[in-house]
């Protein structure tokens, strides 16, 4: 069952088509990470799903629902946090809850207590008087509280310092354990999401480049090290192998389909005398290699 | 409906210093009137003049609603992305609910509640209440669309701000360049036809403004939004510039208002014995321009009345009915000789004329307007004219000699007067009076006289010596406006020797000591019976009159 389905989503700004046939799914009980870099096309997937912009093309349903309709039953299930949304800063945190809560049948006050305590936040300050850390917990206080069965995070990390964005992390990872929603989060903040997600997506200039588990991704990505006698001709690279270089007698790539075996065979294979040793990645590495290579690529040809 | 007046109750607490702050300046203009009423005379009038001012500035600031209007609506944008409530379970229909809740309560229900004690103060009557209320709304509504128009499209305070001040001076320039444009095509063009024009430009733009509000909160489709502005305005110019038919929009108000007003007048004959005889009709109208308006002037001799009763004509309404079934409507103002009668029982002090004992005969003059459109229509072809006009007939009812100091308010209805001061100066009395009354729009427009009702009363400084009774003249007037209620400062002179003097009478000190001898005294008549009576004039004495 998927929580979020898109069919060829786009989004188009006067000339600029800021998403283009965006097609994906988000399952029921994930934690799916929209990776991209800054003008990927993230935030306009989430509006667009949000119903904040009408798609210009393609389709999308949330919660079952075409994503153009949705009204106040769904809304009530979905809470969405993102850097850009304007909170009432003349609000307390209190009165932010009280606002809120009557909005909601399935608030839970015990929760709202709960959290409050746990994220440390001080109920008669006024929201304007918070620090971005703080004011993003208020947020995301005020949509953890009735339990929604989506969890949008657009962005929730930008702009706070390391400790506020490792508070947050911390705040989403012990509130995740307390209910079972279904979370999408876009950042270009990898290692943060790395901790969170178990389902990842990402975007490049507006299209999908691929979306899989945490694990797979992590699995299929390698940086693997050949030592070789001396320097080697390095003719076309194996496809799939990404980044090929040599220094001395040492040759570094990155496996983007690693298979434990084949892959080191085929490097083998290449390098006859070599030595082949295959490292894990990190996420923040798979992206920044995917995005040095889509930088490299002729615009369009990404797809 | 809870979760509506949830959000009413969250815009009111957002905005409750900005709004505390307007009831307040509404309740300091109360204020002001509040001293008016109570002054002693003694200030003068340059201090009724700078607390008509202050009163006027006081008044202005109520129209700052169309800023607190947009403060109530922005408080959740409905432009871009980023506002709170669209990832709420809140929908665009359930906002509109709110908002406009929020905005009655705020720019209806609590001006009305503030000025309802004023009101009563003044004496109001629930008719006058009920047209005081309706005037305040349409005031307010005025200022609210003009807030709701640009806060809806834009995304934040400064393009409202500017948007708006873009609109408050483009609209007179606009209209200006259409009404250049105009005058130049059509030279002396008919005003029916501009104030058709006027009507259907602002029915339009009242109809756009709702529009775009009601589309903007249902769709957010900001850019539509605006094209519905464009076409909007589109409409009014082109509706400005081109409307050709004339829809008697002026006569039809009008009309209206004295129809609401016949509501309290009995179709009636009158007294028994009453006569009135046509003593001449006469148009007044250019006859080089026969696309200027009129006036038609009747006078009518009146017998039957009995030397302690007087006729007081009210604004009524008259009728132009031409053979082929066609009628044009318009309004007629009339005057009798009550005053000059009031004068003559000021110096016998009782119930009847110097000349008791003959029949009284009265002289009523009655002026008609005829708008363009009518008065064309009239020259081209004479119709018959038809007035049923509205008198109170009254009756002398007393003659008290006023105490020369400052006295106690003197109540009827809403209209209330009192002496504020008095003071000699040489050969002149001067009193100043403070009177009420209901200054409303509709009455206004309809000639001050549809709520006219009690008693009637002047006041004369009568010499019987000198057989003087003088109606006095007025050295300061000034009338200002607070709460539809018109508080007016009038400083009367008086004189207690003949004016002009008797040939050959009297020197300054003769004069002087004339003050001695005289008393203020207040003649007031009382409504006896209201009656109307229908005038007539055949289409061939209109066509003798025809100019």
């Amino acid at each position: 069952m998927n929580i979020i389905e898109t069919n060829l989503l786009s989004r188009r700004y006067w000339r600029n088509e800021a998403l283009r046939d965006l097609t994906l799914t988000v399952p029921t009980g994930s934690v799916f990470a929209l990776l991209g870099s800054n003008g990927a096309g993230k935030t306009t997937a989430i509006k667009v799903l949000m119903n904040l912009l009408p798609p210009s093309r393609g389709s999308a349903t949330v919660l079952g629902v075409d994503s153009r309709r949705l009204g106040e039953r769904e809304r009530a299930q979905i809470g969405y946090v993102s850097e850009n949304q304007k909170l009432p800063l003349w609000m307390t945190v209190r009165q932010l809850l009280d606002y809120c809560r009557p909005f909601y049948p399935t608030w839970d006050v015990a929760l709202e207590n709960k959290l409050l305590a746990q994220f440390d936040l001080p109920p008669d300050r006024k929201l304007k008087h918070l620090s971005r850390g703080m004011l993003m917990k208020a947020a995301l206080l005020s949509t953890l509280a009735y339990r929604p069965k989506l969890l949008v995070l657009d962005e929730p990390f930008s702009g706070l310092d390391p400790l506020a964005r490792d508070d947050f992390v911390r705040g989403i990872l012990e509130a995740s354990e307390l209910g079972d929603w279904t979370v999408l989060v876009s950042s270009h903040d990898i290692e943060e999401v790395e901790r969170l997600a178990d389902n990842v997506a990402l975007l490049e200039n507006g299209r999908l480049r691929f979306s899989e588990t945490t694990e797979s991704l992590l699995g299929r990505f390698r940086r693997m090290e050949v030592t070789v006698p001396g320097p080697v001709p390095l003719g076309a690279p194996p496809a799939g192998w990404l980044e090929l270089e040599q220094k001395g007698g040492l040759v570094k790539f990155i496996a983007t389909n690693f298979a434990a075996g084949a892959t080191e065979r085929a490097g083998r294979d290449y390098f006859p005398d070599g030595t082949v040793v295959a490292h894990p990645m990190t996420l923040r590495e798979i992206f920044v290699t995917l995005a040095r290579e889509a930088r490299a690529q002729p615009k369009g040809a990404a797809a | 409906m809870n979760l509506t007046w949830h959000i009413v109750k969250k815009d009111l607490r957002a905005l409750k210093w900005p709004l505390l702050l307007w009831i307040t300046l509404i309740i300091a203009k109360l204020g002001v009137g509040v001293a008016l009423l109570n002054a002693d005379g003694t200030e003068g009038l340059e201090w009724f003049t700078k607390m008509d001012a202050l009163a006027k500035v006081l008044s202005a600031f109520e129209y700052v609603s169309f800023v607190l209007t947009a403060a109530i609506i922005q408080q959740d944008l409905l432009v871009g992305t980023t506002a709170f409530w669209i990832t709420r379970p809140i929908s665009g229909a359930r906002l509109l609910r709110a908002k406009l809740t929020g905005i009655a309560l705020v720019f209806i229900v609590a001006p009305v509640l503030v000025t309802l004690p004023w009101w009563l103060g003044c004496n109001y009557g629930i008719s006058e209440i009920g047209w005081a209320v309706a005037e305040t709304v349409a005031a307010q509504a005025i200022a609210v669309l003009l807030g709701l128009l640009w806060s809806v499209v834009t995304d934040g305070f400064a393009r409202f701000l500017m948007w708006t001040l873009v609109t408050l001076f483009a609209t007179p320039m606009l209209t200006g360049i259409i009404t250049y444009a105009f005058n130049r095509k059509q030279p002396g063009a008919v005003s029916e036809l501009v104030a058709t024009r006027f009507m259907l430009a602002l029915i339009l733009a009242v109809a756009g403004v709702i529009v775009v509000v009601v589309h903007q909160f249902l769709t957010r489709h900001t850019w539509r939004s605006i094209s519905i502005i464009g076409a909007t305005v589109l409409c009014i110019v082109v509706t400005g510039s081109f409307w050709p038919w004339s829809m008697n929009v002026e006569g039809r108000i009008y009309s209206y208002l004295l129809k609401q007003a016949a509501g309290e007048w009995p179709a009636a004959a009158g007294p028994a014995g009453l006569t009135f005889t046509q003593i001449s009709a006469e148009f007044s109208a250019r006859k080089d321009r026969p696309d200027r308006p009129g006036t038609l002037t009747t006078k009518y001799r009146v017998e039957g009345l009995s030397d302690s009763q007087g006729l007081m004509p009210v604004m009524s309404e008259h009728f132009w009915r031409w053979p082929d079934g066609a009628t044009l409507e318009g309004r007629s103002s009339g005057r009798s000789g009550l005053a000059d009668m009031m004068s003559r029982m000021a110096l016998t002090g009782k119930g009847q004329q110097a000349s008791a004992g003959q029949p009284a005969a009265d002289t009523l003059v009655f002026s008609s307007y005829l708008p363009a459109l009518t008065m064309g229509k009239v020259r081209a072809e004479p119709p018959a004219y038809v007035m049923p006009a509205r008198f109170r007939l009254m009756r002398f009812e007393s003659a008290t000699r006023m105490p020369l100091q400052s006295g106690r308010w003197s109540v009827h209805g809403s209209y209330g007067e009192r002496i504020a001061a008095v003071e000699k100066e040489g050969a002149q009395l001067l009193v100043t009076y403070i009177r009420h009354m209901p200054s409303l729009w509709v009455d206004n427009a309809a000639g001050g006289q549809l709520a006219a009702s009690g008693p009637y009363s002047q006041h004369y400084l009568v010499n019987r010596a000198r057989n003087c009774a003088d109606r006095g003249s007025s050295t300061d007037f000034k009338l200002t406006r607070i709460g539809t209620v018109g508080i007016s400062w009038r400083m009367m002179s008086y004189i207690a020797v003949p004016r002009p003097p008797p040939p050959g009478g009297g020197s300054t000190l003769d004069a002087i000591n004339a003050l001695t001898d005289a008393e203020l005294v207040k003649v007031t008549f009382a409504e006896e019976a209201r009656f109307s009576r229908e005038l007539k004039i055949e289409p061939t004495d209109i066509a003798k009159a025809n100019p």
